[in-house]
């Protein structure tokens, strides 16, 4: 049993990816009804043609696939309750039977699991599954379309002005692209033989029709349309543009309709938008329109993943581990008892933790009895997991500047257990002035929360051009006073790491360039995470520090975790930089 | 922060005692890992002598928790325990109650403790005295006092109360907005 | 004991009187004097900012030319008062002044608080020992009484329940005897109603009747049997 279960559960990932999947499978199978149905209406002779085919082999192949995993998920249930029956000790809990090991040892530390990890090529070989992932799941028949072209969306890829990207990238992406070719190979030379012609009409409106809608209520089914046209279009624009056109008013165009069709406000469309390739913007768009999974972590100061998961499948809760990058994550897929309810909760046993948000804590890697500041702590999922790391042993400052969420923070200090920790309610610029010389720093710093805009809806149309410049200026000074209240001459530590769940660039890869700039004293250094896409060394003409490609970002689309950026810091010891060392005091 | 003046120690060592009766020495004679008691506005903090020292330096304002919150001192200078400090006191308890599995939620949404919830229970327990209640696999759910001592509860009927709550770890979810200031 | 209670001054700041002299409403160079410094002080309406509503009050209706009599005599009554409070004020801050002075003097009667001063804090092991101890002691002797206690009611209620068996015993008991009383009776009765009809026959009569029973009863075994 223990033998043949990780090879189906590997079948599984191969179709899931590690995080979850089972919603996808859901929404692969009703998707494809519902905007088949949508597509009716304006349905264009060509399109109905390849709907019909499309459609019926593609849910064929989803329900084969749902079915599949469907049964690996009873199995799995099956052989729990069986061995519940038997009562065997050891090897019953055969979804964690392959890591009993893992549990055993004694979590020698997060960097040497790391290393192994990202030795394994998991990276890459995970992303060409994921990319098969999502092809499937859009379910739509214009988006199967767009899956056949993104052969082609590669070649593109190579000679855009997006090179930078492609660039930052890494290869992983490009594994993602020969596979889709493979895949898609067959329907690829079909497809552009149907498509030449809807290519070449006019795909943006004229100008009387730019001015017309003004007054009517946008219309989202042509935007939605538009968008699949200009995508199209934008692929090989040297071939498909219309003459007298710029590339600049397609893509213009394409904002506008994504804004309208997805309910952002043109300025974060377009700020998310020139993150990506026109493509995977896209498909960043649509991610943030499905739910991520529901994860917990298990609180190791109390309980093992083994015992915990084995208590929460007895009250009837289906889950599965998060993946191999962490040993303390667990997914939830559906729950009898209200997961934040059950007494396991209560006595602390787990916390429900976004996925995203165990990344910083395993960048920073805190060792047994160093002294660590959290500088924006609440609600204290990352608190308790650096506690947890270290055994209630050092000292951890968990600061907020919100007086009011620091009730959250104490309460799940307190419940799970975590007694080495200092709560204080100070705007966190005052710190190395309260209290400095910390070995490790983690500042999870107030942001846009556009990466999280699954979770919070809100975020599209409440961003203003001000928040990018604000956010920015606040998380530089947060940046700078968290590197001021490290010690650099700490034994062990002398760590920084920052991370946002946000993906502008603006929050991120320009603070960690602007704390570059002004403290000398400061290097990257490797995250230590298993995955993730290199951060932007340069984009859109502004240049910044080449070590940046050592920073992580993740994005829903790709890992199906929320998006997040990480970036790791080590304070030198300033021997000949002494002034510059004295001059920050 | 400050420490406790004779009469508080004094106050809540009366209220520890009630739920670890001797045990408390196990509190104060920790040598190898010395920990003190620290008040921080109205509440009592058990905390690691080296974090204690590092919370120093937070202002008296800003500092919001540390360590272990044992309680609060009420404003008629009575102590009462809280929920945080059940975890760590439960591994002292003197006397104890189990309940069922199927007795759980009921505890938990703040119920009293029914004979037929008990699993077991420590045996020399008199009436009136504070317990620590557990679930059957040992996780501590709460606190609570007894209503009749092992010898009376035993021939209680299953719809008797044994034991009072006090409090219980479902005031991580009900009390959220007072517990913790 | 009680943690939140904060120290009441024993007496009055000097600035506590500050509002007082505010309060008035025509100032004078004391007044002015407390006034902040940037505040110009003027005679009457020009201090408005620093004026409370009493005072402008008062000082509109006195001056009014169809305040009615009432209002008059208030104002008058105020204006007095304030008067007054200016003279106690001036004198407190005189007082406080000559206090400050005489610091270095005792003056007779006035006992100074020697030792430590504030709250004995139980920080060290020693002390929290010493109080746990006392502590235990209390909660032992407390137990003990309850252990003794449950004791003395588990006694009481053995005795309690002795007693209520032996009185159920007695009882029983009594009824019992109460029983064989009444049968004794009764056969009594019976043999004295034999004696009253008279005692020769009645022996007789007895005996025949004995003898009668004895017969009927053989012969309806007899017969029964029979049958």
């Amino acid at each position: 049993m223990v033998r043949t279960k990780p090879k189906v559960g590997r079948k599984a990932r191969m179709k899931q990816g590690p995080v979850p999947s089972l919603d996808e499978f859901y929404q692969g199978i009703l998707d494809p009804r519902k905007k088949a149905q949508q597509k009716n209406k304006e349905s264009e002779s060509r399109k109905r043609k390849r709907e019909d085919r499309g459609a019926s082999v593609k849910s064929k192949k989803e329900k084969a696939v749902f079915e599949k995993a469907k049964s690996d998920l009873f199995d799995e249930e099956e052989k729990v309750e069986e061995d519940k029956n038997v009562a065997t000790g050891q090897d019953d809990f055969y979804v964690f039977g392959n890591e009993e090991e893992q549990f055993d040892i004694d979590e020698e530390e997060l960097e040497d699991d790391n290393e192994m990890e990202s030795d394994e090529v998991y990276d890459s070989e995970d992303e060409n599954e994921r990319g098969a992932m999502f092809s499937d799941d859009e379910g739509d028949e214009d988006l199967l379309e767009a899956a056949n072209q993104q052969g082609l969306a590669n070649v593109f890829k190579g000679d855009s002005e997006e090179e930078d990207e492609a660039k930052a990238e890494a290869e992983g992406e490009e594994d993602e692209f020969v596979n889709s070719d493979d895949d898609f190979e067959q329907g690829e030379e079909e497809d552009v033989e149907i498509n030449v012609d809807s290519r070449v009409t006019n795909v943006l409106p004229s100008g009387q029709e730019v001015e017309a809608p003004s007054n009517l209520p946008p219309d989202i089914h042509i935007s939605r349309t538009r968008i699949q046209e200009i995508l199209n279009v934008l692929d090989d624009f040297n071939k498909y543009g219309e003459a007298g056109r710029s590339r600049s008013d397609y893509v213009a165009q394409l904002i506008a309709d994504i804004a309208n069709y997805y309910g952002y406000t043109e300025l974060l469309a377009g700020k998310l938008f020139e993150l990506f390739s026109p493509r995977e913007a896209i498909e960043f768009f649509e991610a943030n329109e499905v739910p991520r999974p529901i994860t917990i972590r298990t609180n190791t100061l109390k309980t093992r993943r083994r015992n915990l998961a084995q208590a929460l499948v007895n009250r009837g809760v289906n889950l599965k581990p998060i993946g191999n990058w962490t040993k303390v994550g667990l997914q939830i897929f559906d729950s009898q008892v209200p997961i934040g309810a059950t007494p396991e909760y209560l006595a602390g046993h787990y916390i429900i933790q976004a996925a995203s948000s165990f990344l910083p804590v395993i960048a920073l890697a805190p060792q047994e009895n160093e002294r660590v500041l959290d500088m924006a702590a609440a609600p204290g999922g990352k608190t308790t997991y650096i506690s947890a790391l270290m055994k209630n042993t050092g000292c951890v400052f968990a600061n907020d500047a919100n007086k009011a969420r620091t009730k959250s923070l104490i309460a799940n200090i307190h419940r799970l257990g975590c007694t080495n920790t200092v709560v204080c309610n100070y705007d966190a610029k005052q710190f190395p002035h309260v209290i400095g010389g910390f070995d490790r720093v983690l500042l999870d710093a107030p942001c846009s929360g556009t990466g999280v805009i699954a979770k919070d809806p809100s975020v599209k149309t409440s961003r203003n051009e001000k928040d990018f410049i604000d956010l920015p200026f606040l998380q530089k000074q947060l940046l700078l006073a968290a590197i001021d209240s490290v010690d650099a001459n700490s034994k062990s530590g002398g760590y920084i790491v920052y991370s946002t769940c946000s993906v502008t660039v603006d929050e991120n890869e320009a603070v960690v360039d602007y704390a570059l700039r002004k403290r000398s004293d400061v290097k990257l250094v490797e995250t230590g995470l298993g995955f993730g896409v290199p951060g932007f060394t340069s984009f859109r003409g502004k240049e910044f520090n080449q070590k940046l490609s050592l920073t992580r970002r993740y994005y829903p689309h790709t890992y199906n975790v929320d998006g997040f950026f990480v970036a790791k810091f080590k304070k030198m010891k300033a021997v000949e930089q002494k002034p510059n060392g004295a001059s920050k005091t | 922060m400050r420490p406790l003046t004779e009469d508080e120690t004094k106050t809540v060592f009366e209220k520890l005692a009630n739920y670890i009766g001797r045990n408390i020495t196990h509190l104060i004679n920790r040598p190898d890992d010395p920990h003190c008691f620290r008040l921080q506005k109205d509440r009592v903090y058990y905390v690691r002598e080296s974090v204690m020292r590092f919370a120093t330096s937070v202002g008296r304002l800003e500092l919001m928790s540390l360590g272990i919150c044992l309680g609060k001192f009420t404003k008629t200078g009575k102590f009462r325990l809280h929920i945080t400090s059940l975890e760590f006191l439960a591994q002292y308890a003197r006397y104890k109650i189990w309940i069922k599995p199927n007795g759980e939620m009921s505890y938990l949404y703040g119920n009293n403790v029914l004979k037929a919830h008990v699993g077991k229970m420590s045996d020399d327990i008199p009436e009136h005295s504070g317990v620590i209640v557990f679930a059957m696999n040992d996780i501590p759910m709460g606190f609570g006092v007894t209503a009749k001592s092992t010898a009376d509860a035993r021939r209680l009927d299953p719809t008797g109360i044994v034991a009072f709550r006090q409090s219980d770890i479902g005031e991580y979810l009900r009390e959220e907005d007072t517990l913790f200031t | 004991m009680a943690p939140r209670k904060h120290k009441k001054p024993t007496r009055p700041h000097p600035r506590g009187q500050k509002p007082m002299v505010k309060a008035g409403p025509a100032s004078d160079q004391t007044a002015a004097n407390a006034l902040s410094s940037h505040v110009r002080p003027r005679p009457t309406s020009g201090k408005s900012d620093g004026l409370t509503r009493k005072g402008r009050k008062s000082h509109i209706k006195t001056h009014g030319p169809l305040g009615n009599v009432r209002v008059d005599k208030r104002a008058q009554a105020h204006k007095k008062a304030t008067s007054t409070k200016k003279e106690a004020a001036k004198t407190t801050k005189a007082k406080v002044e000559e206090l400050r002075l005489n610091t270095a003097m005792k003056p007779a009667g006035i006992v100074h608080r020697r030792g430590k001063k504030g709250k004995v804090f139980a920080d060290d092991k020693d002390t929290l020992t010493k109080v746990l101890s006392v502590v235990t002691a209390r909660m032992d002797e407390i137990h003990a009484t309850k252990i003794e206690r449950a004791q003395q009611l588990e006694a009481i209620r053995d005795a309690k329940r002795k007693e209520i068996e032996k009185r159920e015993q007695q009882k029983v008991d009594r009824l019992e005897l109460k029983k064989k009383e009444i049968k004794h009776l009764k056969r009594k009765r019976q043999n004295d109603a034999g004696t009253k009809t008279g005692k020769g026959e009645a022996a007789a009569q007895d005996d025949d009747d004995g003898s009668e029973v004895a017969r009927k009863s053989g012969k309806k075994r007899k017969v029964r049997f029979s049958v």
